[in-house]
């Protein structure tokens, strides 16, 4: 991979284009030539708006931590050495951005829960259409709202982002010691919630049965 | 430990089903970022210029095509949105080694300090305490901004203009135009700044003036407004200026923008 500067140079930039040249690598982990800013966004928007999810940015602050990591990708591009994925470091800047959000997020008062219409059983049934993908999906926030951050973070990158524990241990800046040992308490404390929330359904389904999809 | 079939099963829809942005939702981030990052290439080329931080990206590839040192008018928008993200940024995986502030030279100082009031002026948003941004950086959908009023954020300046203008072109007007034209809305206003901070009053007028006329929903209008309002105040012409000054503060209350303006405006 050409180094970060090298790149840069290559890209001399054009106010009147109103491209902005980043030294960066098309596509997750791909080795395209780089191109512009704009290209980062549109090869990454995805990936960052997923991925904030998963760190537990909800909807209504969803589109302005997006924004927000690709400020901060943008303004600490110098800083991107070149050495990971372009994707690795994003991950990393989208966990700091949604630990701040989260953190605003727990200061307010609480908003009324969806949890109460979430149902173990019926979410992990039949996953595979539409809706109960959708319903799967809320039921998989629900538990991972349940980790702390230090266990999400990891959980998530490592179980549905799909990072190696060294490629993790790049993009927070933990040592991968600690990533594997994170990884190990947060797949126990994921399968904990999911106990707590069969043993729930279990108790509604006692007390009336659950509701049909 | 092995997963259970439930935890496996959510996974694996999670995986296959994952959450994506909506297109109106993309192309109105993008449009967000491009402006931010615009003015913010601003920033950092014209706090670089000429100084021992030379060798950040902007200045690296300042030589090139990209003069934007010579474009300090978009500080408006920079210094404000890194201000902000400076904040929230994790030293560790972000060092602030682009920090903007404090070094500028040259004609870039001027630009950056006219500008810099401005910027503070902007910091509009009386539901956040923390976060200073270009009204060009709003983002549309005010609920969503309202909700996460006090976490980091990249937009503030309630222009509400602007704020109209940005929505009803957010799908048709390419990011590419609005970054030139933010950039020579943003010098304008800047040299009319500048003209009012020197007591050349009829001077700002007038480039406040062409301001209206060149740029009439342009992203930064509320701002301009006040500058005219206090020009004009600083000329004499109370009445009018007061009631522009009126509007300013009617608009946004109890912001330090709505105080300069009272302030020039008695």
């Amino acid at each position: 991979m050409p180094t970060p500067n090298a790149l840069r140079s290559v890209n001399a930039p054009s106010a009147a284009g109103g491209v902005i040249p980043v030294a960066a690598t098309r596509g997750s982990r791909s080795t395209t030539p780089p191109k512009t800013f704009d290209d980062l966004y549109d090869d990454h928007v995805d990936l960052v708006w997923r991925a904030l999810r998963r760190f537990g940015v909800s909807e209504p602050g969803l589109e302005d931590a997006v924004q927000e990591v690709f400020i901060v990708a943008f303004k600490k591009l110098d800083t991107f050495e070149g050495k990971s994925a372009l994707s690795t470091w994003l991950y990393g800047i989208a966990a700091y951005v949604a630990r701040n959000v989260r953190r605003s997020q727990r200061r307010r008062p609480e908003t009324p829960t969806e949890d109460a219409g979430l149902h173990l059983t019926s979410a992990s049934d039949s996953p595979e259409d539409e809706v109960g993908a959708a319903e799967a999906l809320r039921v998989l926030h629900a538990l991972l709202d349940e980790l702390d951050d230090d266990k999400r973070e990891v959980f998530v990158l490592a179980e549905l982002e799909g990072l190696t524990a060294p490629e993790i241990s790049t993009s927070l800046g933990v040592n991968v010691n600690t990533i594997y040992a994170r990884l190990r308490a947060a797949r126990a404390a994921f399968e904990q919630a999911v106990v707590r929330r069969r043993a729930k359904d279990a108790r509604q389904l006692q007390k009336g049965g659950l509701p049909c999809r | 430990m092995p997963m259970s079939p439930e935890a496996q099963a959510l996974l694996k829809a999670a995986r296959k089903h994952p959450d994506r942005p909506s297109d109106e939702a993309r192309t109105r981030m993008r449009r967000n970022v491009m402006r931010a990052v615009s003015a913010g290439a601003g920033a950092v080329g014209a706090t670089t210029a000429g100084t021992a931080a030379a060798q950040t990206l902007f200045a690296k590839i300042a030589g090139g095509a990209l003069v934007v040192a010579a474009l300090g008018g978009v500080v408006v928008g920079g210094r404000a949105l890194f201000s902000s993200s400076e904040s929230s940024v994790d030293p560790k995986n972000a060092p602030a080694s682009t920090s903007t502030s404090t070094t500028v030279v040259g004609t870039s100082r001027e630009t950056s300090e006219a500008l810099g009031s401005t910027s503070t002026a902007a910091n509009l948003d009386p539901t956040s305490d923390r976060v200073v941004a270009s009204s060009a950086l709003r983002t549309t959908a005010t609920p969503s901004a309202s909700s996460v009023a006090s976490s980091p954020r990249i937009a503030t300046a309630p222009s509400k203009p602007a704020e109209a203008n940005i929505t009803s072109d957010a799908a048709s007007a390419p990011a590419v135009e609005s970054v030139d034209v933010l950039k020579e809305e943003a010098a304008l206003l800047a040299s009319a700044q500048s003209a009012l901070g020197k007591g050349q009053a009829a001077r700002a007028l007038e480039l406040t003036n062409e301001h209206e006329t060149r740029f009439p929903k342009g992203a930064l209008s509320f701002e301009r407004r006040a500058v005219h309002a206090m020009a004009l105040c600083a000329l004499g012409r109370g009445t009018e200026g007061r009631r522009e000054a009126q509007a300013i503060v009617d608009r946004a209350p109890g912001t330090p923008l709505a105080e300069r303006v009272s302030a020039a405006c008695p």
